[in-house]
């Protein structure tokens, strides 16, 4: 139950359902009855954190586990933390009411750099100390995972744990772990010894970063003998028999993405050069059309959702897409559910199932080229041509289609001005097709959305020693991009290179961070990642305070031989493979996908070999 | 085609979803309760779903009702109310599913009870006595004035019918009786808020719950 204190509070903030839990399918258990208290923090607000799959998995997985309960915390909205400041309320679960600063563990993920001063400002509202070292006895580990994890060095400071991949395994075995301390009576550094054990786990206090005198790093020595030198991620090896939910919470308050989520595969074929995604998620591996189709009329019947969609990093890429397209469009006709479908590459697809596709209903059409000219697109290892692009148009022009939204990227490796004006050019080039073709949809206006974000080098990705360009660089890069674009059919619009500076720093930072972090946090920075609430300011006097140059960090080039922050975790991606695609791509050449060719990436060891680039090709 | 009333509670946390929330809460209940609703014929089908009254965030209801159409007439009002309460979130119950005899437009009255813990009741009542008793209550309410929306001090009091006031240990309940007609309802959330206000005095906490609502012959509404 929640407290008085609390119940009081909610009448007077928006949207309060937030805050309550009890929505369905959300699981309390008899607290005196649990071993291991859970809070999964989402560092966002709750209609955020409400759309994210991995949340859902974790803690479905976590609470059919006897005896633990693992409940949620996000992050409150203003008008909330206020009160709460004000009036001395702590944290709280949303499950129970329970104070955060109560549970075992406290766990956060990481989606996206610019969530990390969040993620101290939860703490901070739990009433728990903000680092590592302050926090005493076995209670309160902060243990965090998600992509960001891996290079958590900038964070290093505030987390007990970090966990390096998938979580379906490794998660209960920490838990586990802890369950077994407990109950022995033992201390936090002896569970802490005992954890660093598991495979995937990496405990930052074990490990000892000396810097050379122009701050980089010289050399990241685990501090025991018993605590591995290299810390290799997790990955679960066979998707068909893990986990996954049978039912979601069903929000109240609308979530951003409301509606159920079938997982198609993990890892991707393609290698982007700029993606770190397509990388740290390797490796390949797919789920069988049957279980694919049963967990989503499971999900369906269960939650009631009107609305499922597929979710990959490139589903089109998926060896069986025919065969469960053409099943699931069945399924959800049937049910009078909307099945909502990224954008697919449809040309290659028969025509019965072109018929079928065309009943479903989709908003707009969503096309990332990701550069301007075939010059830099296959630089970055896009393959896609203009071509391809003009014919998925034309199709989607003459299907009744006037809105196009473009997704492109700013500040890429060898771009030079040239590329810029290219994406202008490009988005012309479509807007000329619309009016060039005889069938085009009557009495609609035309509208291009070309959305530029600039691109931020991400660890394991083959940028990784890329330098992001720097403000200046970008703003003129701007200028250029509008002074090229002509029709009035193309709007542009990009992000602001201020929190692309920030963002590029956290990715690539040393621990040299954790203090400038902190110190941004002290300066009122938090929910960096909203436009209206990203105080740059805030960052610039912190990383003064600190002594510490943003650039260093954000805009210079990094020689292959340098020790990388990141260097001493193992996510199973040869370096020399991403070095050789790096070159390769100052080379301008592209490399095949991994079922053409595959580029012995090194990610199979995880599974024994199992990568499905390969075996289902 | 036949059309059902539902009557239904909607407490505890329920109390906090919103109207239009509440609208896909039903919508998903009523799809894992796999009932035969109809929809509308639009472009974008939806079920027909109509609210008697929409009840302001925060406060307990054991009185709401809606409408709703269905496909297939051999549904019997026991099995549809059994199915959707099992497919419905805590807080939200069916208390009764009947045919329709009263139209929202007979609503004329809804009784309220406001209660709040605090720790001198009698100072408190006297306090509310006296602001009820006064001239006026005013509350800030957005009013169209042609296509602006402007802030405009309305007096509240004369949508208070009558009321009664009620304290024990630790305890002070305030039962009202206000007007609840379609285009002449009181939002018993922002009259507590003004209450306490001009009454001036401080509470650990405060429940509202909407207890009935009658017709003009304070028959209830059925």
């Amino acid at each position: 139950m929640r407290s008085k204190q609390i119940e009081k509070i909610l009448p007077f903030v928006q949207k309060p359902a937030r805050y309550t839990g009890g929505e369905l399918g959300s699981v309390v258990k008899e607290k005196e009855q649990v071993d291991v208290r859970f809070a999964f923090c989402f560092p966002d607000l709750y209609e955020i954190g409400m759309s994210h799959l991995g949340i859902k998995i974790l803690y479905g997985l976590i609470n059919e586990m006897d005896k633990v309960w693992c409940e949620r915390c996000f992050a409150p909205d203003l008008d909330m933390e206020q009160i709460m400041r004000e009036q001395n309320i702590p944290l709280f679960a949303l499950e129970s009411g329970d104070a955060v600063k109560e549970f075992d563990f406290i766990g956060f993920t990481l989606q996206y750099e610019m969530c990390y001063t969040n993620m101290l400002n939860m703490l901070s509202l739990a009433q728990v100390p903000l680092l590592s070292k302050e926090r005493k006895g076995l209670k309160n580990i902060v243990i965090a995972g998600g992509p960001c994890v891996c290079n958590p060095e900038p964070i290093a400071d505030f987390a007990d744990i970090f966990c390096l991949g998938e979580g379906e395994e490794l998660l209960p075995e920490v838990i586990e772990c802890y369950r077994s301390c407990k109950q022995k009576g033992e201390s936090r550094e002896e569970f802490l010894k005992k954890a660093s054990q598991i495979q995937g786990v990496y405990i930052p206090s074990f490990y000892d970063v000396s810097y050379h005198e122009d701050n980089t790093v010289k050399a990241v020595v685990p501090k025991y003998d018993f605590v591995p030198a290299s810390v290799k991620k997790r990955v679960v090896a066979d998707l068909d028999t893990s986990y996954y939910p049978e039912t979601f919470i069903v929000p109240f308050v609308q979530a951003v993405h409301d509606r159920a989520t079938a997982e198609v595969f993990r890892g991707c074929i393609r290698g982007c050069r700029f993606c770190q995604a397509g990388f740290i998620y390797r490796p390949v591996r797919e789920k069988s059309c049957e279980v694919i189709r049963r967990q989503a009329n499971t999900l369906c019947e269960n939650t009631g959702y009107e609305e499922l969609s597929l979710c990959s990093l490139s589903s089109s890429d998926y060896t069986q897409i025919e065969t469960l397209l053409s099943e699931l469009i069945d399924d959800c006709e049937s049910e009078k559910i909307n099945l909502s479908l990224p954008s697919l590459r449809v040309d290659n697809f028969s025509e019965s199932l072109a018929e079928k596709l065309a009943k479903v209903r989709r908003s707009g059409l969503t096309f990332a080229p990701e550069a301007g000219t075939q010059r830099l697109r296959d630089a970055i290892n896009k393959n896609v041509t203009e071509e391809e692009l003009m014919q998925t148009c034309r199709n989607a022009f003459m299907g009744g289609w006037s809105l196009v939204k473009l997704y492109f990227m700013m500040g890429l490796p060898t771009e030079t001005e040239e590329d810029v004006a290219g994406i202008s050019i490009l988005a012309d080039k479509v807007a000329d097709l619309f009016y060039a073709l005889p069938d085009k949809p009557k009495g609609k206006a035309l509208t291009i959305n070309v959305s530029c974000s600039s691109f931020i080098p991400k660890p394991f990705s083959p940028f990784q020693w890329e330098a992001a360009d720097t403000r200046e660089t970008l703003e003129r890069k701007k200028e250029v991009l509008l002074a090229a674009s002509h029709s009035k059919r193309v709007s542009i619009s990009y992000n602001n290179s201020t929190d692309t500076l920030i963002e590029a720093v956290l990715a690539k930072g040393s621990r040299k961070l954790c203090p400038v972090v902190l110190a941004a946090y002290r300066n009122g920075c938090k929910f960096d990642s909203w436009d209206e609430h990203f105080n740059f300011e805030g960052w610039l006097k912190a990383f003064e305070s600190c002594g510490v140059d943003p650039k260093f960090y954000a805009n210079r080039k990094i020689p292959f031989d340098e020790v990388l922050p990141w260097d001493h975790l193992d996510y199973c991606i040869r370096k020399e493979y991403l070095i050789s695609e790096n070159k390769k791509a100052h080379e301008s050449k592209t490399s095949p996908h991994c079922r053409q060719k595959c580029a012995a990436c090194g990610a199979d060891k995880l599974t024994g070999g199992v990568c499905h680039a390969r075996s289902k090709a | 085609m036949r059309e059902v009333r539902l009557d239904y509670t909607k407490c505890g946390n329920a109390k906090y979803i919103s109207h239009l929330d509440l609208n896909r809460v039903f919508f998903r209940a009523v799809r894992r309760a796999h009932l035969p609703i109809w929809f509308t014929e639009g472009y974008n089908p939806k079920p027909y779903f109509r609210y008697v009254q929409s009840l302001p965030l925060g406060i307990e209801s054991k009185c709401e009702s809606m409408d709703i159409r269905l496909l297939d007439e051999n549904l019997s009002n026991s099995e549809l109310k059994a199915r959707l309460n099992a497919a419905m979130p805590e807080g939200i119950q069916i208390l009764r599913v009947h045919e329709p005899k009263m139209s929202p437009q007979e609503i004329y009255a809804a009784v309220y009870e406001i209660e709040y813990a605090l720790s001198e009741p009698a100072a408190a009542a006297a306090a509310i006595e006296a602001v009820l008793h006064g001239e006026a209550l005013f509350i800030k309410k957005k009013v169209k004035h042609g296509r602006k929306k402007v802030e405009e001090d309305v007096d509240i009091l004369p949508n208070v019918i009558t009321y009664a006031v009620h304290t024990e240990e630790g305890r002070l309940s305030l039962k009202l009786l206000v007007t609840a007609e379609q285009n002449n309802t009181l939002n018993v959330f922002l009259f507590a808020g003004s209450l306490e206000k001009a009454a001036g005095f401080e509470y650990e906490l405060r429940s509202i719950y909407k207890h009935c609502v009658v017709n003009e012959h304070y028959r209830y509404f059925k």
